[in-house]
């Protein structure tokens, strides 16, 4: 018997490749889920990780920096909020 | 002769008295029974005095004057007038000889015997003994008019001695005369006592009355003649009197039960008119004549029999309305009672189950539209009208005129009302058919509407179908997709008929209620809504695709089995079933379809509405409100959807709804091929309407996966391509095409069912493997920061198989089956020793365990055996008769003449069955069940064929726990024997069966476990004790 596989049509899941934790400390959803603010996970809702390690969802880090009252600190660990390179 | 019959005044004292009694109860006869009134003068003549006879006493009145004479003699004169008279009109004391009387007045003459004699014996003397009565009686007494003196001679007469004859008749048998004679002799008995009371009344008496008033002196006479026949007659007379207008008019108006009726009745039995039996017996015999002929001769005779009922139809009218029964009597009762059932007949004959044939299809093709526009079923009307004006009135009117001359009402309407309602009692009844097939009983349900005004029709209407939906759709039988099916249609014919919806709510509750109880309920639902069209295609492609290859199998033989196969296929209840759901799936997403165009503009006004619906009985500004109809239910709500999708969907609860929806939308997404999917998008557009947009969000995320998928699989696989290119030219200087194309499908792990992300593990074929990877690598690259996680179990393959006498295509393989087959494309190494070449007729190819499988594929178990199962359903693997474990590849089919039984021949001895099973136990160490046997091992293959059986048999001998298929086994025996003491082997056997099932089965059959448990008690591990097994302390 020959076998010929002409397609294969392989389902994959993607994940963040997040070094630490498994949700946003802000909204407290997992990475892999999206902002209270977004729709659709993913692309629309990307992560950013901050130099001191932390990552968030991008829309909500960026509405706790525009806070007056964050002082552009990291809401965990209080050090100066910076985009990791 | 009149003598002969007259009151002997001899009589016996006991016959007097007896009369007396009488006359107790009838007062007016007590003066008229005896010729002499009571009011003789002087007291000359009284009850019992002996009468002259009438022929000495005729002298008073030859002179003419003696009525003149004044004074007292007027007394003498009247009462010897009245003797005379009273004793020339009364009656015999017998009944009247019909017979004599009929056949007499069959001639020129028309009066019977007893009339002429009458006649003959009316002399001048009684002519002016009743001339004098009839002018003088005028002042005479009330009592001693001899009209009223006649009404009571008559009715004398007439119970005394017709009525026991009646009664007679009625006591006869009706198995020995037929009831066709029966009532022939009743009437021509009425017929001919009547003719003579009203020949003698109206020969003797009305001339002398004409000067008064005839008409209104007669109407008393004739009112209590009727009276008393009415009140006489038998019991069974009406009964009978309609069984035999039934059969006649169902003769001919050619009814389908005029058959049974006529011989009901006995009608045309007689040897001169051939019977109904003969007219079965002859279609049966003359099956070999002409069809035309044959029809030409039923049709003859069919008139010809119509013909003579219709004459006897009329004979029977007009003797009992000769008799005073027809008009207001039992006659006209029975004939309106007869003529309504007939009706009713012909139109359930006419209309059941037809609601579509030929005239009323044509109508349809002009005006389908109009049809369903008008508030009437116009075809049935018409066609009831008709059938009215050419065969029923023809009938009804003539009779009609005359039961009451000059009176008839040839009003149709209240007619037509009355079969209309006939129509819709039919209807009703098929109310379940109509909507079983509902688009095309529209005409049907059109019959029932207008007739569906009061409130006790509409019930009748939902009780009927209740108890039909219980009978024939609510049980343990009915499919859910039938019911469901059956539900829609209900909800378009209801809302047909009722728009308002309360019919609907009240037959509809109880399929409600009862699908709720249904599980998969939700999933034909859903498999409903998400069924478009190409799945059929994909289906049929499929197999076309099969077929194809078997038309190129060499093989007639191979060709044939194969079809058995295809056919066998078919019967597998999951296809079958598919194939069944379709249509149904189908209407719901149309339906979804339709009831979004038709509400697109209502939108919001649906959305708002389902929000206001609640408020709606608050708003006092509301100038259209109106009240819940009259019969609407308890739990009737006005604002509840109107569409059949809201109907269905307010069944479900909303959340179980979305569950099942994602499941299905999940499934559904991963085995097709990335595509666009706009009919999803814009199913889930339809019901974010429905639903909220919340709720359909998780749908809303799989499906933008998969667009995102598109693009991403699109980037990838250009690069996959182009590195593949520059590989292959790097390594043979040409670009070659790649084998496999893979296809990429990259989901959002939390917002898809959960038991779809299991990660399943496995080693897919070596050249998908490294494709995949590199796919790992690209898209890393692509997308920064993120992983892929590969969902093994998930995802299908375009499978191709090439087979020594067949080549099948298959389109959607799931990923494991795939790789499976892909491991039988080559032999294991080492192969499986005992594997004929050939088996049942069919070529054997690459054989593999499970086990070996199991080691090659890293695969569970269970998928496993869930990918063999999928070829062997597909006749591509066979598992190997003489060894469960291991399958085979048929490269030819088995020859379709080795019946099924002799297939599995054990050929081979038990010790090459030992042999199989026992070589591996040694090589136990890659396992995946410790306990079971395991074919893992393979670098030493080459030796284990060189050791010499009897060795090995031996060596399972000494310890019966080496043998594999008793290790596990013995784990539970030992449990066994310990907590529940003694067992015998067949118990012993019948809990393993329970047990190990899910483990794969038992190996060994009750006379082995046996063998087994004896070598143990050799072992010194059990003893045998009568009350079975029992372990060694």
């Amino acid at each position: 018997m020959k076998v010929k596989i002409k397609e294969w049509h392989a389902v994959a899941t993607w994940r963040w490749d997040m070094p630490e934790d498994e949700v946003c400390g802000i909204c407290r959803v997992d990475f892999d889920g999206c902002c209270p603010n977004c729709k659709y996970p993913g692309d629309d809702c990307p992560l950013i990780v901050g130099k001191c390690h932390h990552s968030f969802h991008l829309h909500c880090i960026l509405s706790w920096i525009n806070q007056e009252s964050a002082k552009g600190l990291c809401p965990m660990c209080r050090q100066k909020f910076e985009v990791a390179a | 002769m009149l003598i002969s019959g007259f009151h002997h005044p001899q009589e016996p004292h006991r016959q007097v008295k007896k009369r007396r009694i009488f006359h107790g109860i009838f007062p007016p006869a007590a003066s008229a029974s005896l010729p002499t009134p009571i009011v003789t003068p002087a007291g000359s003549f009284n009850e019992n005095t002996p009468i002259a006879p009438p022929a000495v006493q005729a002298s008073p009145f030859a002179q003419g004057q003696a009525f003149s004479s004044p004074g007292g003699e007027a007394f003498v004169t009247h009462s010897r007038a009245w003797h005379l008279a009273t004793t020339f009109l009364s009656f015999p004391d017998s009944p009247f000889d019909v017979s004599e009387e009929e056949s007499t007045a069959l001639g020129v003459q028309r009066d019977g015997v007893y009339l002429r004699r009458k006649a003959d014996l009316f002399g001048p003397d009684t002519r002016e003994a009743i001339a004098y009565l009839m002018t003088s009686g005028v002042n005479a007494e009330p009592g001693e008019n001899l009209v009223e003196w006649y009404t009571c001679e008559v009715r004398r007469h007439f119970l005394e001695h017709i009525r026991p004859i009646l009664e007679e008749v009625e006591r006869e048998p009706v198995a020995k005369t037929r009831p066709e004679y029966q009532l022939n002799d009743i009437i021509s008995q009425l017929r001919v006592t009547c003719k003579i009371y009203y020949s003698v009344y109206s020969a003797y008496i009305l001339p002398y009355l004409a000067k008064i008033d005839p008409i209104a002196s007669v109407e008393p006479f004739h009112r209590s003649l009727a009276s008393i026949i009415a009140y006489c007659l038998p019991s069974t007379f009406p009964s009978l009197l309609r069984k035999t207008f039934y059969a006649y008019f169902t003769v001919i108006l050619s009814l389908p039960s005029s058959t049974s009726a006529v011989t009901d009745v006995g009608l045309f039995t007689s040897p001169h008119i051939p019977g109904a039996d003969e007219t079965v017996h002859s279609t049966d015999v003359d099956l070999e004549l002409e069809e035309d002929e044959k029809a030409v001769v039923d049709q003859e005779e069919a008139n010809r029999r119509c013909e003579e009922a219709r004459h006897a139809v009329f004979k029977l009218v007009e003797s009992l309305n000769a008799i005073g029964l027809m008009a207001n009597g039992v006659g006209e009762r029975e004939f309106a009672l007869v003529i309504d059932r007939v009706a009713g007949e012909w139109v359930t004959h006419r209309f059941s189950g037809r609601y579509t044939d030929s005239d009323l299809e044509t109508e349809d093709a002009e005006g389908d539209t109009s049809m369903a526009k008008l508030p009437t079923s116009v075809a049935s009307a018409e066609i009831m009208k008709e059938w009215l004006f050419d065969s029923l009135m023809p009938l009804v009117i003539p009779i009609m005129k005359i039961i009451r001359p000059g009176d008839v009402d040839e009003e149709l309407p209240p007619v037509l009302n009355r079969l209309a309602q006939r129509l819709s009692r039919v209807r009703m009844k098929e109310m379940f058919d109509i909507i079983v097939d509902f688009p095309q009983s529209m005409p049907g349900i059109m019959d029932l509407i207008p007739t569906l005004n009061t409130p006790i029709a509409r019930l009748v209407l939902t009780s009927t179908f209740a108890y039909t939906l219980n009978r024939r759709l609510l049980h343990q039988g009915a499919s859910t997709v039938d019911v469901l099916r059956a539900y829609i249609n209900m909800i378009k014919c209801f809302q047909i008929i009722d728009a308002k919806g309360v019919l609907l709510d009240k037959v509809g509750a109880r399929v409600r209620r009862y699908l709720g109880t249904r599980e998969d309920t939700v999933v034909e639902i859903v498999k409903g809504i998400l069924c478009y069209e190409y799945d059929e295609e994909e289906a049929d492609e499929n197999g076309e695709s099969m077929v194809q290859s078997a038309d190129q199998s060499t093989s007639i033989e191979s060709a044939e089995v194969f079809k058995e196969t295809l056919r066998r296929r078919k019967a597998i209840p999951d296809e079958a079933e598919d194939l069944d759901d379709e249509d149904i799936l189908q209407e719901i997403s149309t339906e979804l379809q339709a009831c979004a165009q038709m509400g697109a503009d209502k939108k919001n006004e649906v959305l708002g509405a389902a929000a206001a619906a609640s408020l709606e009985d608050l708003d006092y500004d509301d100038m259209e409100w109106q009240p819940d109809p009259a019969d609407a239910g308890p739990e009737f709500r006005r604002d509840k959807g109107t569409d059949i999708i809201s109907h269905l969907f307010t069944m479900l609860e909303s959340t179980k709804f979305i569950n099942e929806f994602q499941n299905q939308l999940g499934k559904r997404l991963l085995l097709q091929p990335t595509s666009e999917f706009l009919r999803e998008k814009a199913t889930i557009e339809l019901l974010k309407v429905r639903f909220g947009e919340t709720e359909m969000q998780n749908a809303a995320i799989m499906l933008k996966d998969l667009s995102e998928s598109r693009k991403i699989d699109a980037h990838l696989r250009d690069m996959i391509l182009t590195k593949h290119l520059s590989q292959s030219i790097a390594t043979s200087g040409a670009p070659l095409r790649m084998e496999t194309e893979v296809h990429v499908k990259v989901i959002s792990r939390l917002f898809w069912p959960q038991h779809m992300i299991s990660e399943g593990d496995f080693n897919p074929p070596s050249r998908i493997a490294s494709t995949l990877d590199l796919c790992n690598h690209e898209f890393e690259l692509l997308k920064k920061s993120r992983k892929l996680n590969w969902l093994k179990e998930e995802g299908f393959a375009v499978v191709e198989l090439e087979l020594n006498d067949r080549t099948l295509g298959f389109k959607q393989v799931p990923t494991y089956a795939a790789t499976v087959i892909d491991a039988f494309a080559k032999d294991p190494t080492p192969p499986n020793p005992d594997i004929p070449r050939e088996l049942n007729g069919g070529q054997v190819g690459n054989a593999w365990s499970i086990d070996q499988l199991k080691e090659k594929l890293s695969m569970e178990t269970e998928l496993l055996r869930k990918s063999i199962e999928f070829w062997v359903d597909r006749n591509v693997l066979a598992e190997y008769p003489l060894n469960r474990k291991i399958y085979y590849v048929m490269e030819t089919l088995p020859r379709s003449d080795i019946p099924a039984s002799r297939r599995t021949t054990p050929h081979t001895s038990p010790q090459k069955r030992d042999d199989s099973h026992t070589t591996p136990r040694r090589r136990r160490a890659l396992s995946f069940i410790s306990e079971d046997s395991n074919d893992s091992g393979n670098e030493e293959g080459g030796t284990r064929k060189e050791e010499p059986t009897p060795a090995k048999a031996d060596a399972e001998d000494d310890d019966p726990l080496k043998n594999p298929r008793f290790t596990m086994a013995w784990n539970y025996i030992a449990g066994m024997l310990t907590n529940q003491g003694p067992l015998t082997t067949d118990r012993v056997f019948a809990t393993l069966s329970l047990f190990l099932i899910p483990m794969g089965g038992l190996q060994f059959d009750a006379a082995e476990l046996d063998h087994f448990m004896m070598k143990m008690e050799e072992n010194g591990k059990v003893d045998k004790t009568p009350s079975g097994w029992k372990m060694r302390k």
